[in-house]
């Protein structure tokens, strides 16, 4: 049963076409995946759904929703459908609820203004709405403000709030991109539920294809503004190649090398960082929060070895001590002879960039050198950079190219060791394959030895000969990655490791 | 900052240096114009007298030019002071840990209490009136006016990565100031300083009005307006033409920082068409 | 919790009124040399110098007269004029009644004209309303008071006769007295009302393209609930700060308009007592004038803590 039917839509910013007669159906408890690139259009086709492109933006087609059709650039029948027919959630970053409201008013909002509801009644209906997505009942939702609960909670009072005028859709637009693979499942499954339970319509749109994979019914592909293939899964190779091709991308065989003698290069013994919370005032006793406890691990030349744990495992702390941008509280680190050089790849290309300076005036930046000194070229073609993009500034290339530039930036010193904190975890599906098999040759061609950080287990077993699992600031279980794929032995590397599983489809 | 901005910057101050500069020239050349004549006493708008002579015969295009050079001195020195040691709080500041930047922002709360007029009143028993006094007690007010702007300027600026790759590329934080986070502040500084030179006149035409600015012979446009308010009835343009320059220079300047501000801030969010995954 | 919080900011206060009263003695009575040559002349005959000295308790060590004046303070003692041979404090609330209401008043009518004015610019923002509005704010920040007071005295008095050009009959003359403060108000609030201005137009436009507007859009609110209930409370915050930073503009031009229009307020004792190096008034009022700005950015500053649960909660949370 079709709950919604959208027809021809096409958009124009100025003089570019953005949109090109975009047609899709989404039916009742159906979930359905938009996949697509940066730039694609699928987050414009989301908020066109939604009446929320930009004023001065040019629309024509088509919306049908429970039997009636509008205009999609008709802004009155859009205020009335936002809420009430189709409800919105999207990524969130910190910014996405009002600082000055409580989580359990921003519920409840919708509810008083809309639906003209008097207060308590408002209330009762908004902590059920809370309970239903999993909000954690022992948090006093009326009192507790953004910046007091997690990334994953608030991120369940999104939904409870999209849901809260009852729509039969939701429009979820890279709605777990942000979260550790754990709280993922959990509102994968939350999402499940609701299209199971209670069949609600979802269009969910990311460019992370395998997640996609596990929960939708459907799968659309969107490039440059169009839909170019669509698929029920499973994935066939020959009624949607190019989707079956990147499904294969995150199923790609580890990289694999053989495993020599290698000289010894770094060693920490208990290293451990502890904090003092400055934000208490001066009378009360300030907590201590220890970040890394009883750290030790050793790297040898050339290898590469992942640092793989969940938002608050300490995992960044650790890649700073290791970088020398901080000192550790206890323990210490010992480098082999003459060795000593560490180099750092950020999480967000776009960040790690000064933006006023080009491209190649980064690049040289350890050496000192000016943009046009060969070696600042050597250092971009090893990174597979053109060189002409040397004279570019960040905000005109794309994400995968900044990546590439602060990797070149990293290497054109030769440092011993290369520390990657959540390299690849900001860019496109595709793209990540890229980076990843650029540090591999990298690592094969200059034999640096990499430290790879990250939350995503996938792409730990796919760069990492060893791997070290980090909780709450320890060590929880280190070897050999594929052993421990193979045979886990602590709940936490089981955890992270089903849950990451491509194969098994979200229950709800 | 890109080149053209730049040139049209450094433009735009060798004109208003070179303006000053004529007027330092033309200052003594014109004492004759500043005596007072009774005999010349409020002749009207005429060819030898542009606009005309005021109460105590001096000629009134003379003060007004006069005046400019003093509400420029004034306000030159009080931004000196104000960015010279408030440019370089904002930004120790900004790149401290809790404790230092948390003085350093309750210092700038407490100067914020001493507008120019009280510290200009409290340090006229030892400097008396004149430019000191004025441009030094503009000057005080000044500095946590700059320290906090650049302070919100600078702050976000030291968490990003590229900081952090500055670092790991050996540059000690002196180094990162001046080479990373310097540049990127710049226009907000820049117009900050263009900002305050506008108020800067005001707060001298106020401080002369009471009689704490420059003194006679030396013209000023704020006692220009005071001299003028007994005769507003015979002759209005002795009030007018005083605050019509105050108000015309002030314009010029904060108009050009609103101008600059806006660079340095763009909100060209309208402009961003295409999305991000 | 809230009464650690109480207890920080009046720490803050109590701090920061001592360093001024420190500061403020420093410059007026030690720095300058001999207060009682200052009075009386460097020609004076020096037994005269010498009762002066002991009658203002100058022979004392520098520490004893801070504190006797600070404990004065403390006691509502703030000296004894040497013009008047008042007590300073008396001096002062003679002239208060005037003073104090003529502040308060052009704070207010500040925020009045400067808030629905920024906010009207700012909702339509692009169109020829808001080019105007901000066209006029740019002219009107412009203004010298004491040019604008001269200009509407020119206009409302002398050419009207609608107003009076100066002066005071006391309060107990009723409408009198709102007719001649209103032109100093005018005068005062207008140039601060177009900062102001400026500055609520800022803030709302940039609360209004904030994630979170975004995220009350999805949700289905009405753009006059989001205006009214997202965007103007967040804008409110930072706007509240600015007007605790304007009161010291409008402390010191108040004390300028006084004389612009002849009002008997602290304006005329204060630059009387300049001319006649009356230290114990200029001592007192100074302190006066400092101390009641420190309040009031402390009292903003408290507000804002309350307002903002980012600021009130001293337990972060995690991200």
């Amino acid at each position: 049963m079709t709950a919604l039917d959208l027809k021809g839509l096409s958009v124009t910013l100025g003089s570019r076409s953005v949109l090109d007669d975009l047609s899709l159906t989404i039916n009742k408890g159906e979930i359905v995946g938009l996949v697509g690139a940066s730039g694609s259009g699928k987050s414009m086709t989301a908020r066109a759904l939604c009446g929320l492109l930009p004023h001065h933006a040019k629309i024509s087609g088509t919306l049908t929703l429970n039997s009636k059709t509008i205009a999609l650039d008709d802004a009155e029948s859009f205020a009335d459908i936002r809420g009430r027919g189709i409800g919105l959630i999207f990524q969130d970053p910190a910014g996405i609820f009002n600082p000055l409201m409580s989580i359990g008013d921003h519920v409840a909002e919708a509810l008083v203004r809309r639906s003209r509801l008097a207060r308590p009644h408002a209330r009762e209906k908004a902590r059920n709405a809370l309970d239903r997505a999993g909000f954690p009942k022992d948090i006093p939702a009326f009192d507790r403000y953004p910046h007091e609960v997690s990334g994953g909670q608030r991120q369940r009072a999104m939904i409870a709030a999209a849901l809260a005028l009852s729509p039969k859709i939701l429009i979820a637009d890279e709605p777990t991109t942000a979260l550790d693979v754990t709280t993922e499942n959990g509102i994968l499954a939350l999402l499940k539920q609701c299209a199971d339970e209670d069949g609600l319509g979802i269009l969910l749109v990311s460019h992370d294809l395998p997640v996609l994979a596990r929960i939708a019914d459907r799968l659309l592909l969107m490039k440059e503004g169009r839909i170019v293939e669509s698929s029920m899964l499973p994935l066939s190779n020959d009624t949607a190649p190019e989707l079956a091709r990147l499904y294969a991308l995150s199923h790609k065989a580890p990289i694999h090398t053989a495993h020599d003698r290698r000289a010894p290069l770094l060693q920490t013994k208990s290293i451990g960082k502890t904090y003092r919370d400055k934000s208490k005032f001066l009378f009360g006793s300030s907590d201590t929060i220890h970040a890394l406890k009883n750290i030790s691990l050793f790297l040898s030349e050339s290898e590469i070895v992942a640092v793989v744990g969940e938002s608050g495992s300490g995992k960044s702390t650790l890649a700073r001590i290791l970088a020398d941008l901080d000192r550790a509280s206890q323990g210490e680190m010992i480098w082999a002879e003459g060795k000593g050089r560490v180099q750092m790849v950020f999480q967000d290309p776009a960040g790690s960039l000064n933006p006023r300076w080009t491209i190649g005036q980064s690049i040289g930046e350890p050496l000192s050198l000016p943009a046009d000194h060969p070696r600042v070229a050597e250092a971009a073609r090893d990174a597979g950079l053109d060189p002409a993009l040397l004279t570019r500034y960040p905000h005109q290339i794309s994400g995968g190219q900044a990546q590439r530039a602060a990797i070149a930036r990293a290497i054109i010193r030769r440092p011993d060791l290369l520390i990657l904190d959540e390299p690849v975890s900001a860019l496109d599906f595709e793209i990540r394959d890229q980076i990843l098999s650029l540090l591999e040759r990298l690592r094969a061609m200059h034999g640096i030895a990499m430290i790879f950080i990250t939350h995503d287990i996938r792409a730990a077993r796919r760069l990492s000969d060893r791997m070290i699992i980090l909780d709450k600031g320890e060590i929880v279980e280190s070897g050999m990655t594929a052993e421990i794929f193979s045979a886990p032995h602590h709940a936490v590397t089981k955890a992270l490791i089903a849950a990451s599983s491509s194969e098994e489809r979200v229950r709800s | 900052m890109n080149r053209a901005l730049r040139k049209k910057i450094m433009g735009g101050a060798l004109v208003l240096i070179f303006l000053y500069g004529a007027l330092a020239i033309a200052m003594p050349l014109m004492e004759s114009a500043y005596q007072i004549r009774i005999d010349l006493r409020l002749m009207p708008i005429s060819s030898t007298h542009w606009l005309g002579t005021d109460q105590f015969g001096r000629d009134t295009f003379a003060m007004v030019i006069g005046g400019c050079f003093a509400s420029l001195s004034v306000a030159a020195m009080a931004v000196v002071i104000g960015a010279g040691i408030g440019v370089p709080l904002g930004l120790i500041a900004s790149a401290s840990d809790h404790v230092l930047s948390r003085s350093i922002l309750s210092l700038n709360d407490f100067i914020f209490a001493f507008p120019a007029l009280v510290t200009a009143i409290l340090i006229h028993n030892i400097f008396g009136s004149g430019i000191i006094t004025a441009g030094l007690a503009i000057g005080i007010f000044n500095i946590p006016v700059f320290a906090r702007t650049l302070y919100g300027a600078a702050r976000p600026l030291w968490t990003k990565d590229f900081i952090k790759a500055a670092r790991l590329a050996g540059k000690n934080t002196i180094s990162i100031a001046a080479t990373h986070i310097l540049p990127l502040v710049s226009s907000v500084a820049l117009a900050q300083i263009s900002m305050q030179m506008g108020l800067g006149i005001l707060a001298e035409a106020g401080l002369s009005y009471v009689g704490l600015g420059v003194v006679p012979p030396m013209p000023s446009w704020g006692r220009m307006l005071n001299e003028a308010q007994t005769l507003i009835v015979i002759a209005p343009r002795l009030a007018i033409i005083p605050g019509l320059a105050i108000a015309a220079s002030v314009f010029l300047f904060t108009w050009i920082g609103d101008k600059l501000s806006d660079y340095a801030d763009p909100k060209r969010r309208e402009g961003h068409d295409h999305d991000r995954a | 919790m809230l009464i650690r919080v109480f207890i920080q900011k009046l720490a803050g206060l109590i701090a920061f009124l001592l360093l001024a009263s420190v500061l403020i003695f420093l410059i007026v009575d030690v720095l300058p040399g001999d207060p009682a040559a200052l009075m009386l002349g460097t020609d004076a005959r020096p037994d005269t110098l010498q009762a002066l000295r002991h009658q203002l308790g100058l022979d004392q060590p520098l520490v004893v007269q801070y504190a006797s004046w600070i404990i004065g303070l403390l006691h509502f003692d703030f000296g004894t004029s040497m013009t008047y041979a008042t007590p300073v404090l008396t001096l002062i609330a003679e002239r208060l009644p005037v003073s104090l209401p003529l502040a308060m008043l052009s704070l207010a009518l500040t925020v009045v004209i400067a808030i629905p004015l920024g906010a009207l610019s700012a909702h339509h923002h692009g169109s020829t309303l808001d080019r105007v509005i901000k066209n006029g704010l740019q002219l009107a920040l412009a203004l010298p008071n004491i040019w604008l007071a001269l200009l509407l005295i020119m206009i409302f008095a002398v050419g009207l006769h609608w107003l009076p050009a100066g002066g005071f009959a006391g309060w107990k003359s009723g409408i009198m007295a709102l007719k001649s403060l209103l032109l100093p108000l005018l005068a005062l609030a207008i140039p601060q009302a177009a900062i102001l201005a400026r500055i609520v137009r800022a803030e709302i436009r940039d609360k209004a393209q904030e994630n979170f507007v975004s995220g009350a859009r999805a949700r289905g609110l009405s753009e006059k609930d989001i205006l009214w209930h997202h965007i103007l409370p967040n804008a409110m915050l930072p706007v509240l700060s600015v007007i605790g930073l304007q009161f010291a503009f409008l402390i010191a031009g108040t004390v300028i308009i006084e004389t612009v229009f002849s009002l008997p307020g602290l304006g005329r004792l204060i630059f009387q007592s300049i001319t006649q190096r009356d230290l114990p008034v200029i001592k007192g009022v100074a302190m006066l004038l400092v101390g009641s700005v420190i309040l009031v950015n402390q009292a903003v500053d408290l507000l804002a803590t309350l307002i903002d649960p980012r600021l009130r909660r001293q337990s972060g949370g995690s991200a």
